[in-house]
């Protein structure tokens, strides 16, 4: 140890401060652990900083100002909405700051000790701590990495900052309208892809998968779609591409069906899948192991193959996911306390921030199929809703997926304006096992958008009386 | 080295089918492997040229091993195969997820049940709580009877199950020992005095009333707390603060036929040594009686036992967990012992004192017990209320 050093002893030592390491860090403070919480730069992660919260935040200011433009016919004056870029990111850096200082205040007020600087593990109980105030070397009795997930760059073209934007950038983007092409078709990718359509992007959308998202049945994409190509963006679906610059423009060269296709633009995009965060912390002196994608391994109770070492979050799970980081965070909690943890969850729920929003937990029609599961499904389209019509926004619908035997809820798949918020009771249906005659029998409040449900249950049972048999 | 399946988890490098440096193309045998099962051929997951090999011929592998690199054509290098040793992130299969309620899920979890294994009883097959419950109930699986010893004939040995009041005991026991820092320090004292003085109290009250040797212990005892604070404490273990108590409730050890117990004389400090007496009779009867209640057996500050009506030297009584301390009446012995130069038979009795050393110091227990020989060896200390 370096003389002038100071070495702090914890008895738990969590690097990363995301959803699952604070979470983690505040219930294992709370329940009398002694807590030494270590994070990069700002506490939240991805989510609060680079993900789920600007993203929805921007976009919700920029579906603001459409909303008003729209509106001329319900009476409002909008002559001259406009969104004023520098102010909206403003807003969104206000909100952000503030939800990062209640997470600080948690950590503050439950007794955790956080630590700023990089982390890097210098044995099974050691580790040394980078930050503004120097080198801290950290001895632990368990240690717990919740480092999180990046964005995957292109291999052989990283990220620069001008023609290959790494997709955090997108967050900062000017009101300049550029030509963009964005790579990938997983949920990331769609979310991106529907923030640069309000940023006013001219924009080319390229996929490998035969279908943007393929995790969803097809028919849940189509009110996106249609709205994506409304915008004016265009959409290829290439089997290979490879991707050069050429002067002050990016070029894609597409191979589709045979055919060769090209796309230029001024910036490219790629949004091709996470890397977890688990290089250069030094899990090389520790016994933990990753697979070939750098996943940490970990058995049922997220412990790895070094006894001291756990991992929770995107950093042991490809599914990047802000609910099942919070769980993560919660159940390792318990465990380190001494119980048993939470049980698995049935239902993950997945929020896509495009327009509208999709909101999906559960099984797809599609899933249950290929697995062998006999299933009935209802639907219930907002143009039949109430509450949508009088809001004027009647895209999308609701799915329901039930076993054909039981009637049992097996998946809810949401496709509205404020689909993240009325899902959970689809969510809480399946985690209860509850059948669509539940749903169904169950009184609604009335006029809302989540009576849609009870409609899409009482559709699969042929008992809807908002919609024509047949017709959906 | 690739999962082989059959729970196959290592094997051994029998032979390299290939060289570095060569060509290989995808499924080509790279080399073969004996596993406890058969001798596997591995194949090469893709097409390009052998880099490195990691292991030489006999060495022992694991699944997950990297055990060869091969570049693939036209891409930069490939570390392969590299799959997975066990399969955590492997998603499970798709199907009908088990009819439980999350928190009745959590049951099962806390009961270490395995929840899909049960059938439900509810409506429409629903797991129940109960079913969890019931399922636990039962008795352990086939390997965990087979670990127990096989019963000797009755006529060696009889089991009787550990419940009740020697439940309690034997778990208050471990705690106390499992929590605290216990050492035992010893004395004596000479108690001629007390005998001839508590003899003397009896004669004059003439059966109206009787005082015992525990009263006078008592009283002794918290006079002696009252100049030391820090022996009547307890450890808040959760808060990891120290309890120093204003109150003075002695846990009184009684044997009974059901096993040791520990009523508590409340607010001692408040009774004259008549009244602790017939306080004393009272409660050690209501507890042999069986009879004694739940508020009586709690809230002891400090402990006294007495093991001395039943004999023995000296003995290293345990703390009675949250006390901090425990003194031990031993018998009282003739014993030949100097005083003033001269050897004279005298009334002794050994002391013991057990303290949780976390708290109370040596010195400070030694103190303490300075303090109480000396109340009892010059017993009218205590009648004349210098406490």
């Amino acid at each position: 140890m370096v003389v002038g050093d100071i070495e702090v002893g914890t008895d738990l030592l969590v690097v990363g401060a995301g959803p699952a390491g604070y979470t983690l860090a505040i219930r294992c403070a709370r329940m009398g652990i002694d807590v030494t919480l270590v994070n990069r730069n700002e506490l939240g992660g991805v989510c609060l900083h680079k993900g789920c919260v600007p993203v929805k935040t921007l976009l919700h200011v920029f579906r603001l100002a459409e909303d008003c433009k729209n509106a001329s016919g319900m009476g409002i004056n909008s002559d001259g909405v406009s969104v004023d870029f520098k102010k909206a990111y403003a807003w969104k850096d206000t909100v952000v700051k503030r939800l990062e200082t209640g997470i600080r205040e948690l950590c503050r007020g439950s007794g955790v000790q956080v630590m700023e600087g990089t982390c890097s593990f210098t044995s099974s109980s050691s580790a040394t701590v980078n930050g503004p105030s120097g080198t801290q070397h950290v001895v632990f009795k368990r240690a717990v990495i919740a480092t999180g997930a990046r964005h995957k760059p292109l291999p052989g073209l990283p990220f620069d900052g001008k023609q290959i934007i790494d997709p955090n950038e997108v967050l900062s983007f000017d009101e300049k309208p550029e030509d963009i092409i964005l790579l990938g078709g997983g949920y990331a990718g769609v979310t991106m892809a529907a923030l640069m359509v309000a940023q006013g992007k001219r924009l080319t959308f390229i996929h490998k998968n035969s279908q943007i998202m393929s995790f969803l049945d097809d028919d849940l994409l189509q009110p996106v779609m249609k709205k994506f190509k409304e915008k004016g963006v265009k959409i290829y679906s290439s089997s290979s591409w490879s991707v050069k610059r050429s002067g002050d423009k990016v070029i894609v060269d597409l191979g589709q069906d045979g055919k060769k296709d090209s796309v230029s633009a001024d910036k490219l995009v790629p949004v091709i899948g996470m890397l977890p965060n688990t290089d250069g912390i030094g899990l090389e002196n520790t016994g933990v192991r990753t697979n070939k994608d750098g996943y940490i391994m970990t058995d049922g109770n997220y412990r790895t193959d070094d006894r001291a070492l756990y991992a929770i979050g995107d950093a042991r799970d490809r599914h990047c996911n802000a609910s099942k980081a919070f769980r993560d965070g919660m159940s390792l909690a318990d465990i380190l306390s001494g119980k048993p943890g939470w049980p698995e969850y049935i239902a993950l729920p997945q929020t896509i921030s495009t327009e509208p929003e999709i909101a999906s937990a559960g099984l797809t029609e599609t899933a249950a199929k290929n697995a062998g599961i006999e299933v009935i499904t209802g639907k219930f389209p907002f143009t039949a809703s109430g509450k949508a019509v009088s809001m004027g926004k009647t895209e999308g619908f609701v799915k329901v997926v039930a076993e054909k035997s039981s009637h049992r809820i097996l998946g809810v798949h949401v496709i509205c304006t404020d689909a993240f918020d009325i899902l959970q009771e689809g969510v809480l249906a399946i985690e209860m096992g509850a059948r669509l005659e539940d749903i169904a029998l169950t009184l609604h409040p009335h006029p809302t958008l989540c009576e849609a449900i009870r409609e899409a249950c009482a559709a699969a049972l042929g008992t809807s009386t908002n919609v024509v048999p047949g017709s959906s | 080295m690739p999962d082989l399946g059959e729970g196959i988890t290592s094997g051994e490098i029998k032979k390299w089918d290939i060289k570095k440096g060569e060509h290989v193309e995808e499924d080509q045998t790279i080399a073969e492997v004996e596993t406890d099962k058969a001798v596997v051929e591995l194949p090469a997951p893709v097409t390009g040229t052998i880099e490195d090999l990691r292991f030489p011929e006999g060495a022992k592998i694991q699944v997950g091993d990297v055990i060869v690199t091969i570049r693939e054509e036209g891409a930069p290098q490939k570390t392969a195969p590299v799959p997975e040793a066990r399969k955590p992130e492997v998603t499970p299969p798709v199907k009908v997820p088990v009819l439980a309620t999350p928190s009745t899920r959590m049951l099962a979890k806390q009961l270490n049940i395995d929840i899909e294994k049960l059938q439900g009883t509810g409506s429409g097959g629903r797991i129940t709580d109960e079913d969890v419950k019931k399922a636990a109930a039962k008795p352990a699986a086939a390997p965990a009877k087979a670990e127990v010893p096989r019963p000797a004939p009755e006529d060696l040995e009889q089991r009787i199950p550990l419940r009740g009041i020697r439940k309690t005991i034997s778990e208050n026991m471990m705690r106390s020992v499992s929590r605290t820092a216990q050492v035992t320090l010893v004395d004596d004292a000479d108690l001629t005095r007390l005998v001839e003085l508590r003899e003397s109290i009896n004669q004059k009250l003439a059966g109206k009333a009787k005082v015992s040797y525990l009263a006078f212990f008592v009283k002794a005892v918290v006079t002696a707390l009252k100049a030391h604070p820090m022996v009547n404490v307890s450890v808040d273990d959760e808060k990891g603060e120290i309890i120093v108590k204003k109150y003075y409730n002695i846990g009184i050890a009684v044997d009974t036929d059901r096993g040791l117990i520990v009523p508590v004389l409340k607010n001692a400090d408040r009774k004259s040594i008549i009244d602790i007496s017939k306080e004393l009779v009272e409660l050690i009867e209501t507890t042999r009686s069986g009879k004694i209640g739940l508020d009586q057996l709690r809230g002891s500050t400090f402990t006294i036992a007495n093991i001395g009506s039943i004999g023995g030297l000296f003995s290293t009584p345990v703390v009675n967990y949250p006390d901090s301390a425990i003194l031990e009446m031993q018998q009282i012995r003739e014993t030949p012992r100097a005083v003033n130069g001269i050897v004279v038979a005298r009334k002794v009795m050994y002391l013991p004192l057990t303290i949780d050393h976390r708290i109370i110091d040596g010195a400070e227990g030694q103190r303490f017990l300075n303090d109480v020989k000396m109340y009892l060896e010059e017993p009218e200390l205590l009648l004349a209320g210098m406490a």
